[in-house]
């Protein structure tokens, strides 16, 4: 192994290890119940986001100054039993440099941000432990070099994130827009994991630098279509659920009910964008068929001109921020379908970057204002402000301000349509296995009462 | 000395330690003698396993595959009677069993160790009898259970002392038995009813080691020459899939944890209706990985309940801020049961459904669905346990040493099963395939 590429290694052992060690000693510190102090815990978490993202940019020094266009990296060996394989291995190129450059930037800004934020929060030590969690899932998703190390990032980012939207957990809502968002999760790994078994039985393997290498005239050649196609799909639905395309947009305004800083980063910055950065590194697969990538296209447009209709009806920043997030994604995402590669690129690091910001910068906006009301000696500020942008008049007008001001409809669509029928059927099963048990036994089945019946 | 002498003593003090603790006069005594037996079991039984591990061999070989299995099933019970509450003991209404669970834990450990088919079935027409007699103590109805047992014995003894019987009709009698004994649709109602009105301990050790995998093992290829495994396992994916939905609408802690092993068995009954060597390593690595997550879950539900009685999963109870350990003891055993990344599960299930898929898709999509429904429902239910408004707890209420420790050692377990001798994919791979599986001891 000569000079370079063991300074290759070093600073992806570094990217790659600072997050996992930090979630490890979070994590453990968290399980041995041992209390740390706020400052201790800032310190850490910053160091080894900081010791990650220099490990990024000593990769992106060397790729520069040496030419380089991809490298891998194996920190262990493939787990290997007759035809099963299972390859953790990382891929660096100029997409998952990008990515994971913007994801260890961020997540530095939100550690600094955050310890301040949530000072003498109950809960802050059990918030950096899932933020912990999170940037090692994410840091692993970006770097990935085979569908299955993405999926162990994959599912780290969406537990700690559904962990996190439930972050206030003495209220019922967070709970249960956590629970929400990880059911939209779930189908979205469900997805996922089929679409790797049928990568890995149509290739005999995982890595994406041999899907890249193949293109899809490659893979055209090589594997039947419709295999491809299928694995095509089930990473569009992936992808989809992630990024919270139509119809799976209802988690993402539920997801605000974490703090300010998960807010930014995962639903503004980096959780939303990990479906379009998935769909952006199995492009040749997407474009193998231009049937999904014309269904990639549409319901990226339809997604950007929904969530444009739904965030003029929206009353709160949040909201409004989260619904202007989805039109950018929406956007991003056809442009994936349209066969783009690098500027979908730009638009994910500087929509990302916008966002976090704004974000950050929603809880102080009434401060803003208000100060700004004051600085300029006027207590009517909202004649300043744009208004009116739909106009309430005419049955069309009406229709679609109904549309925007119900979200589009799409949870109670997807409840009434799917959730509802599915578990009527369990409570009908459940209630016959009480009935059937009782029978056998020979007793009265035993009730457990609601509240409202014991009140 | 050697592996074996441990193995047996390990045995002899819990049927000592069963004689005594039933002549013990106080309920003081009772309990010391009940922890301090599992104690010095599990240590030999771990000694055994240590002597087999460093080459100590003596006349009755043990094989790779079984020897942590003694150790693994007498530390189990050791961590469930370390952490059971005093006063489960001493003043409860009705008597702690704890002689019924030595004799439980001896059984366990001769079924982990034993060897020929008809010591197997003996065994497993003998072990239902704990849960019987604790009934039958606690003056609960049987009839659903000798509904469900009466055949099963019949059919055990049978298989022990019949040899002469035509393959198909012991492939027959095996896949009514595994049924009634696993708790596959439709031969479950008894295990919901006995996780109900038997003691916890006892049912949760009777149910969570999935003892009938080694018969399915021992009689791989009968199963298979007969064709009972494919019947098996379509009774096996309709359990799956339709435990798994049912613990999305249990509406009592208890129940939904009931559904959940179910449900979780049945994946693995699934994964030994096979003859590939693959998917049976598969297989029997998530059965010990979720023996470790199951006991780790039964062990919170158990300490939750005997501070605040029967849940209902109706309502938020906010319990984290009281026993933070204990929810966060709940997560990782429950992602331990769903083969979260890093967790010792992940690689048996991504193997289990990755072997299953080309072979059958639809029974692989099944089972990824019946994943995703479980981990939805773990996650609702440790929602609703353990957040919504703070509920005041008095001190005596407070999450005790031995429960913590109890809870780091299956932590340990769940991340770290897979790194300890013996008990990784390879070695267990390795020795199906120089066994074969019709004979893996």
């Amino acid at each position: 192994m000569n000079g370079l590429e063991s300074a290759l290694d070093f600073f992806a052992a570094m990217a790659i290890f600072s997050p996992l060690a930090l979630a490890l000693f979070m994590l453990l510190a968290f399980v041995f119940q041992i209390r740390l102090p706020e400052k201790l815990i800032a310190l850490v978490v910053e160091l080894s986001v900081f010791i990650a993202f220099a490990g990024i940019i000593g990769l992106v020094s060397l790729f520069l100054a040496n030419g380089l266009k991809k490298w891998g990296y194996e920190p262990f060996p493939t787990f290997h039993l007759e035809s099963f394989h299972f390859d953790f291995q990382f891929y660096f190129d100029w997409l998952s440099l990008s990515f994971a450059t913007l994801a260890l930037l961020l997540c530095f800004v939100i550690a600094f941000f955050s310890q301040r934020y949530m000072h003498r929060e109950p809960g802050y030590q059990r918030f950096f432990v899932l933020y912990s969690i999170f940037v090692s899932g994410i840091v692993i998703a970006s770097l990935s070099g085979t569908i299955e190390s993405l999926f162990v990032g994959w599912e780290m980012v969406g537990l700690s994130s559904a962990l996190l939207v439930a972050f206030f957990h003495e209220r019922i809502m967070p709970t249960r827009n956590g629970l929400h968002l990880w059911i939209v999760y779930r189908i979205s790994d469900a997805a996922l994991f089929l679409a790797s078994y049928l990568l890995h039985h149509a290739l005999g393997q995982g890595f994406f630098q041999a899907i890249l290498e193949k293109g899809s005239e490659g893979l055209a050649n090589e594997v039947s279509s419709p295999v491809l196609v299928g694995a095509g799909v089930l990473i569009f639905l992936a992808s989809a659920c992630k990024s919270a395309l139509f119809p799976f947009s209802g988690w993402l305004p539920r997801a605000m009910e974490g703090p300010t800083p998960t807010s930014a980063i995962f639903y503004g910055a980096l959780s939303i964008h990990l479906g379009a950065f998935l769909l952006l590194r199995l492009n040749p697969i997407v474009q193998l068929s231009p049937i999904l990538a014309w269904i990639v296209v549409f319901f990226g447009l339809l997604t950007a001109l929904a969530s444009g209709i739904i965030a003029n009806a929206q009353t709160d920043i949040k909201s409004i921020l989260a619904y202007a997030t989805l039109t950018q994604v929406g956007i991003i995402i056809a442009e994936i379908g349209f066969g783009l590669e690098l500027l979908p690129l730009i638009h994910i690091i500087g929509h990302a970057s916008l966002r976090t910001y704004q974000f950050l910068r929603a809880p102080s906006s009434f401060a803003y204002y208000k100060s700004l009301e004051e600085s300029l000696g006027r207590t009517d500020l909202n004649k300043y402000l744009p208004k009116g942008r739909i106009k309430q008049t005419g049955a069309l007008s009406l229709a679609i301000y109904s549309f925007a001001l119900n979200r589009g409809g799409m949870d109670s669509m997807l409840e009434k349509f799917i959730t509802k029928p599915f578990i009527q059927v369990l409570k009908l099963a459940d209630m016959f296995e009480k009935k059937w048990g009782s029978i056998l036994a020979g007793t009265e089945p035993s009730k457990l009462k609601t509240p409202e019946e014991r009140s | 000395m050697n592996y074996f002498f441990f193995l047996e003593a390990s045995m002899l003090i819990c049927l000592l330690g069963a004689l005594f603790s039933s002549m013990a006069k106080s309920q003081e005594k009772t309990r010391f003698i009940t922890i301090y037996s599992s104690f010095f079991s599990a240590l030999c039984a771990i000694a055994s396993y240590l002597f087999f591990y460093c080459g100590y061999q003596g006349f009755i070989t043990l094989s790779e595959f079984n020897a942590p299995l003694p150790a693994l099933s007498s530390t189990l019970y050791f961590v469930v009677l370390l952490c059971t509450p005093r006063t489960k003991f001493i003043g409860a209404n009705k008597p702690f069993p704890s002689n019924l669970l030595l004799l439980s834990q001896a059984l366990s450990l001769l079924i982990c160790s034993s060897s020929s088919n008809t010591t197997l079935f003996l065994l497993l027409a003998l072990e239902p009898l704990i849960p019987l007699i604790d009934l039958m103590q606690r003056g609960e109805r049987i009839r659903i259970f000798l509904i469900h047992w009466i055949p099963a014995w019949l059919i055990a003894i049978t298989l022990a002392f019949a040899n002469n019987l035509p393959n198909e009709i012991t492939g027959l009698l095996i896949t009514i038995l595994v049924i009634i004994r696993m708790g596959l649709f439709p031969g479950h109602t008894w295990i919901v009813y006995l996780t109900e009105k038997c003691s916890f301990t006892i049912t949760l050790l009777f149910i969570i080691p999935m003892t009938p995998i080694l018969i399915l093992l021992k009689n791989n290829q009968l199963l298979r020459d007969t064709h009972a495994s494919l019947y098996l396992s379509w009774f096996a994916i309709a359990s799956i899939f339709y435990f798994a939905g049912l613990t999305l609408v249990q509406r009592s802690l208890r129940n939904f944890f009931t559904y959940l092993c179910l449900a979780l068995s049945a994946m693995v009954v699934l994964g030994i209706c096979s003859h590939e060597t693959l998917q049976l390593t598969a297989a029997f690595s998530l059965r010990n990985s979720l023996w470790v997550a199951l006991i780790g879950m039964a062990i919170i539900v158990r300490a939750l309940e005997a501070r605040h009685g029967r849940l209902s999963l109706f309502q938020n109870h906010g319990f984290y801020e009281s026993t933070p350990m204990l929810g966060i003891a709940f997560l990782i055993c429950g992602l331990g049961c769903v083969g979260f990344p890093g967790t010792s599960a992940f690689i048996s299930f991504e193997m289990l459904a990755d072997e299953i898929i080309p072979s059958s898709p639809f029974f692989g999509m099944i089972i990824v669905f019946s994943e995703a429904l479980i981990s939805i429902s773990l996650l609702m239910v440790y929602f609703k346990l353990f957040c919504g408004k703070k509920v005041e707890w008095s001190d005596i209420f407070k999450v005790r040493l031995r429960e913590i420790i109890a809870l780091w050692i299956i932590i340990f377990l769940i991340f770290g099963f897979r790194f300890l001798p013996l008990t990784d994919i390879v070695t267990t791979h390795h020795n199906l395939e120089k066994s074969g599986p019709q004979q893996p001891h």
